[in-house]
């Protein structure tokens, strides 16, 4: 796979941005709406026009259309082909780039089996759920072996258990085919979860690029600070999850209750806007009190 | 459109029939000028078993057929090729705004000259009545095609025709489908008022030759072949569209 190198991209929406990704790395894009985040991904994939350089393995591929670019790109509306079964959607790319019949059939199978979704080939997109068109929109770019991945929020319209599920699926297809990926994002706990690095984009420049511990404990400016609306950020010495949803949190000496996803919290960030000063406790709704 | 979709449509049909018998039985006119609808399925039989009007509808029929066809088939060719670019949308567009506009029957006095009295001559005014209009939908369909998902299919390695052929076509088929239902229904209408005006066969002119000899209930009689003929059409295609669409999971 090879590594993607951006050098000073410049268009309508982005200004200046460079960024390397390593061969077989997965990193994660992260900026508020309208940063730039889409048309990034649309510049990697040479679907817009753009100043700069795109470098594939240190090779400048500029010139090459999009049809030849070999990337795999899922985009936040998933466009599968809704005139297509899952099968055909599945082998459309090998098609288009002239597989014969036998080699189409087996990279399809071992797609469909890589996203655990043999047993869908021949439903059509609108007989599928959210959660099984994403593996459908997954398959369809991995089948053709692409050069690099795209996606573009992928999880977007899932639902929360689905997208926990999204994200280990997709945790396991990087670390198994071990494709370079570009993974757009605004969801803090996906790009924490999914990659080693984030790259923060506001306003179509890149801000920050570090670990995901980097940039949440040492915001690069003001902008990712507010971006990542994280403020009295905390370590936590032990977590207890106390049902579904909430987790007893032993914190700088307090005992917190902060709501999680089933999971161990390791850090708490307490925005100030939440924290009222009062004599006297009023009514109900109050998550935690200290006296 | 289809009568059996609701037993109150079948309903109605057999109510307007019953009345239409009635009121020609006992109105205070003569049969011969408003004859009652049992006299008019008589004369249809009488028209029927005398070979004229078999002679006269498969005359029509192949007018339509082979004008629609040749209409629809250059529509969705130009419109699809033209979609595809935007100078040739810009350019093609207004073009075939201002052929949509022109009624077809519009060209009959023009195409009796160029063409003459021959059976090119409803071919030709059929043509002109389904081409813009497919042309038209088609281009529409075309570049009401989601742009993420051509972004894909470029990206999976589709250019140029191959992407037309293989995901913009067969996403703009239903709008196409539910053109040609309307044109197939506009092409048999066409073809009538040709036959009437300028052709010495067809349903058309069995029309007009009951006229002069004041055959009311043929007259009727060719007006029921040609209300059942347009029917059968645009059923065709609707059916056409709904079994593409209940496919996709859609319908």
């Amino acid at each position: 796979m090879p590594s993607v190198s951006l050098v000073e991209i410049r268009n309508f929406a982005l200004r200046g941005v460079s960024l390397e990704v390593g061969d077989g790395e997965l990193v994660t894009v992260m900026g508020p709406n309208g940063a730039g985040k889409t048309t990034l991904l649309n510049v990697v994939a040479g679907l817009v026009e753009y100043e700069g350089s795109v470098l594939f393995d240190g090779v400048p591929v500029d010139d090459v259309p999009p049809e030849r670019r070999g990337v795999g790109y899922v985009p936040q509306s998933l466009a599968l082909f809704t005139h297509m079964t899952v099968w055909e959607n599945v082998a459309f790319g090998l098609r288009m780039r002239g597989f014969d019949r036998g080699e189409i059939g087996v990279r399809v199978e071992e797609a469909l089996r890589l996203l655990e979704i043999s047993h869908l080939r021949d439903r059509y997109p609108a007989r599928l759920s959210g959660g099984e068109r994403q593996r459908v929109a997954i398959a369809r770019a991995l089948a053709a072996e692409p050069r690099v991945l795209l996606l573009d929020e992928p999880f977007n319209d899932l639902d929360s258990s689905t997208r926990r599920a999204m994200r280990s699926e997709i945790r396991r297809l990087v670390s198994e085919v071990g494709v370079t990926t570009l993974f757009v994002t605004h969801d803090w706990v996906e790009a924490e979860e999914l990659s080693g690095r984030v790259a923060v984009l506001v306003g179509g420049g890149i801000l920050q690029v570090g670990t995901p511990e980097d940039v949440i404990f040492s915001p690069a400016t003001r902008e990712v600070s507010e971006f990542l609306g994280l403020q009295n950020l905390l370590d936590c010495e032990e977590s207890r999850v106390v049902s579904g949803g909430l987790a007893e949190v032993r914190c700088g000496g307090l005992t917190i209750l902060a709501p999680c996803e089933g999971r161990r919290v390791r850090k708490l960030a307490i925005p100030p806007e939440k924290v009222v000063i009062t004599k006297r406790v009023e009514g109900r709704g109050w998550f935690n009190t200290f006296r | 459109m289809r009568l059996s979709r609701s037993p109150a449509g079948l309903a109605s049909v057999l109510a307007a029939l019953a009345a239409w018998e009635l009121a020609a039985r006992y109105a205070p006119v003569p049969t011969q000028l408003f004859p009652p609808f049992s006299g008019v399925v008589r004369a249809l039989i009488e028209l029927a078993a005398s070979g004229e009007l078999p002679l006269h509808y498969v005359r029509t029929l192949a007018r339509v057929v082979i004008g629609f066809g040749l209409g629809s088939t250059l529509g969705v060719a130009v419109g699809a090729a033209s979609a595809y670019h935007r100078l040739t949308y810009g350019g093609v567009y207004p073009l075939i705004g201002l052929l949509y506009a022109v009624p077809a029957v519009a060209w009959i006095p023009l195409f009796m000259l160029w063409v003459g009295l021959g059976e090119a001559l409803p071919v030709a005014v059929v043509f002109m009545c389904s081409f813009p209009p497919t042309a038209y939908a088609t281009l529409t369909g075309a570049r009401s095609v989601d742009v993420e998902m051509i972004r894909v299919a470029k990206t999976l390695g589709a250019e140029g025709f191959v992407l037309v052929r293989e995901v913009v076509l067969p996403q703009a088929l239903p709008h196409i489908l539910s053109g040609l239902k309307v044109e197939a229904g506009m092409a048999w209408r066409t073809c009538f008022v040709t036959e009437m005006v300028a052709m010495s066969s067809g349903l058309g002119l069995l029309a007009m030759e009951a006229q002069s000899v004041l055959r009311v209930d043929q007259i009727l009689a060719v007006v029921l072949v040609l209300a059942a003929s347009n029917y059968a059409f645009s059923w065709a295609f609707e059916r056409l569209e709904l079994s593409i669409l209940q496919r996709r999971g859609a319908g």
